[in-house]
């Protein structure tokens, strides 16, 4: 399905309507926990796809996932350039929705999204990019391997130590507050 | 305690309804600006279509004006005048049904009718069934300067610069997205030559300034391989430099990789986690002694308050000789040319992670069979055998600088692919 979508919107750059929404949230939320702050989640995100319809022409499909892979390598870089200086100090508000539960505070929600954002960015930069694109990318160990060049073992290890840090950091949290 | 698998799945953030009509709205906005630039790249001709209806609109008054003037001019005191073919004649034969309104599809262009089209060859070339395309026109035929609405399926003119020479896999993608433009002045080089290591800045100021400021003029040596000064001479003579001599100059322009390191008020110091990228310029001097050695010296405009940058070896490229075995064909190739440009993919087979390989990459992100795209820069002393195949020194320049480096360093094995 998402093969011929992508075929068809090389041919037609139409197509591409039908296609991105199926990726939107992911991106979103991958480049949320990047940047923190709403707006620029929103910029970034309008740019990746932006870039992704403008360079879909160039792309190769290989294989389930790749397509996505694709674009979560647009978005990788259009939040570097976006990064280029800046600080990253990020008031309350500026946070994104987190997903609407009924019975949970959204602002409870966001202050809980800010401590793992900041444990997330404590990572090293590999552990942190597994983790994203495995959770909030809903990408396969494999597709990972793929997109940041390791081997698939390798993206266990950086799952697993990185998730064991992430765990430990907000223990220590949950202990002192 | 907080499982940190349920944790991470409860805290997904999710775009809101107006962002995404937003950005619905854009992605809408592209698709039509792109397919209102095809259409003009495609005719060749200045056609401002920002508002295609509005244009159509027009279009079909002028059409209406048109065919009530001819149809005055037509009827004449002349009986055997046939009035239809008069109109045939004069005016595009656009047979336009009172009921059919022409609504072109998202994403749909102009094309103009040329003489050479018809229906058949202008569906198969917009991969859009015949009929459609007349129904979606409101036609029932075709003639030339007609404009008819085709969905958008022509290439793109690629308005984004890229690389000469495609990198592929790298070792480093976070410069994957990054431009390489050579410097123009008039003995400028086409291409970089030679691998820049970690390079660190001399003479810092004792206290970092908190304004930005020219860092001013460093220079080391290239951490490449160091060559014969024959080997040397035909690398340059690769660049496009015939006369060359000791300190002969080379122009090249870079990026480079900052670790900023901003002081602030309270003395203390502030790193962005963010690795910025700036653009920079250098040139490089040429050594000779006995070897030929290039020495870099770098004039760092954009970079401020730096520490340490790292010229990318991504956009550098490196330089190395290596023996290949190759056909007396690719011999006859190279060798009468001496420098060619024809490129060749290496394969690199490397079994293990070995010592060393730390300094440059991670070795889990060191694949184990590597396709490098290499030039042969020179080739070296040819000494053609009785055999079919012939040993050569080749001297070839990559892109993929450090993994070529190392794979050489370590005899990993190289032998061109198809």
């Amino acid at each position: 399905m998402i093969e011929h979508l992508v075929e068809e919107a090389k041919r037609n750059p139409a197509a591409f309507k039908q296609l991105y929404p199926r990726f939107v949230k992911q991106i979103y939320a991958y480049v949320a926990y990047k940047v923190g702050r709403k707006q620029d989640t929103e910029d970034i995100v309008s740019e990746t796809f932006l870039r992704a319809l403008e360079k879909i022409k160039s792309f190769e499909y290989r294989g389930e996932g790749s397509f996505k892979a694709w674009l979560f390598q647009i978005a990788h870089y259009v939040v570097l350039e976006h990064y280029r200086g800046q600080a990253t100090t990020v008031d309350i508000d500026d946070i994104p929705l987190i997903r609407h539960d009924p019975f949970e505070d959204q602002l409870i929600l966001k202050e809980r999204f800010m401590q793992v954002q900041q444990h997330l960015q404590s990572l090293p930069a590999r552990q942190q990019e597994v983790i994203l694109l495995k959770y909030f990318g809903g990408l396969r160990n494999q597709e990972i391997a793929d997109l940041l060049k390791l081997n698939e073992r390798t993206v266990s290890s950086y799952l697993s130590r990185g998730l064991d840090t992430l765990q430990t950091l907000l223990n220590d949290v949950e202990v002192h507050s | 305690m907080t499982n940190i698998h349920d944790e991470l799945n409860r805290l997904t953030p999710e775009p809101d309804l107006d962002f995404l009509s937003r950005l619905d709205q854009q992605i809408q906005a592209r698709i039509e600006q792109e397919a209102t630039y095809s259409m003009i790249t495609m005719q060749d001709n200045i056609i401002l279509l920002f508002d295609v209806k509005r244009i159509l609109l027009l279009a079909g008054i002028f059409l209406m004006v048109l065919l009530s003037v001819l149809l005055l001019l037509t009827i004449s005191p002349s009986p055997e005048d046939d009035l239809s073919t008069s109109l045939i004649q004069t005016t595009p034969t656009v047979a336009a049904q009172d009921s059919c309104e022409v609504e072109p599809q998202s994403g749909w262009i102009v094309h103009i009718v040329t003489e050479d089209d018809t229906v058949e060859t202008i569906s198969q070339r917009y991969a859009v069934d015949s009929q459609e395309l007349l129904d979606a026109n409101c036609l029932s035929e075709l003639e030339a300067g007609t404009q008819l609405f085709v969905p958008a399926t022509v290439d793109y003119v690629e308005l984004v610069p890229r690389r000469p020479i495609s990198v592929g896999s790298t070792i480093n993608d976070a410069l994957l997205d990054t431009a390489y433009f050579p410097l123009p002045p008039d003995n400028a080089i086409p291409e970089v030559l030679g691998y820049a290591g970690t390079v660190t800045l001399k003479d810092l100021p004792a206290n970092r300034p908190i304004d930005p400021q020219d860092v001013g003029f460093t220079s080391m040596e290239i951490n490449g391989q160091t060559f014969t000064a024959e080997e040397g001479n035909v690398l340059l003579y690769w660049f496009g430099i015939s006369e060359y001599k000791q300190d002969t100059l080379l122009y090249f322009e870079g990026t480079i990789q900052q670790t900023p390191v901003y002081e602030l008020e309270d003395g203390t110091g502030y790193s962005p986690p963010s690795q910025p990228l700036a653009r920079a310029t250098a040139q490089a001097r040429v050594v000779y002694n006995d070897e030929f050695k290039i020495v870099l010296e770098a004039s760092i405009e954009d970079a401020i308050l730096l520490t340490s940058f790292r010229l990318s070896n991504d956009v550098l490229g490196w330089t190395t000789k290596q023996q290949l075995t190759l056909s007396a064909e690719e011999i006859s190739l190279n060798a009468e040319k001496l420098v060619s440009e024809v490129e060749f993919k290496l394969r690199v087979s490397v079994s293990s992670c070995l010592e060393g390989i730390e300094r440059f990459l991670s070795c889990d992100s060191l694949p184990q069979d590597y396709i490098i795209r290499a030039t042969v820069v020179g080739v070296m002393q040819p000494e053609t055998n009785a055999e079919a195949e012939t040993q050569v020194t080749v001297i070839l320049w990559s892109l993929d600088a450090e993994v070529l480096k190392w794979a050489l360093e370590n005899n990993a094995e190289i032998y061109t692919v198809e």
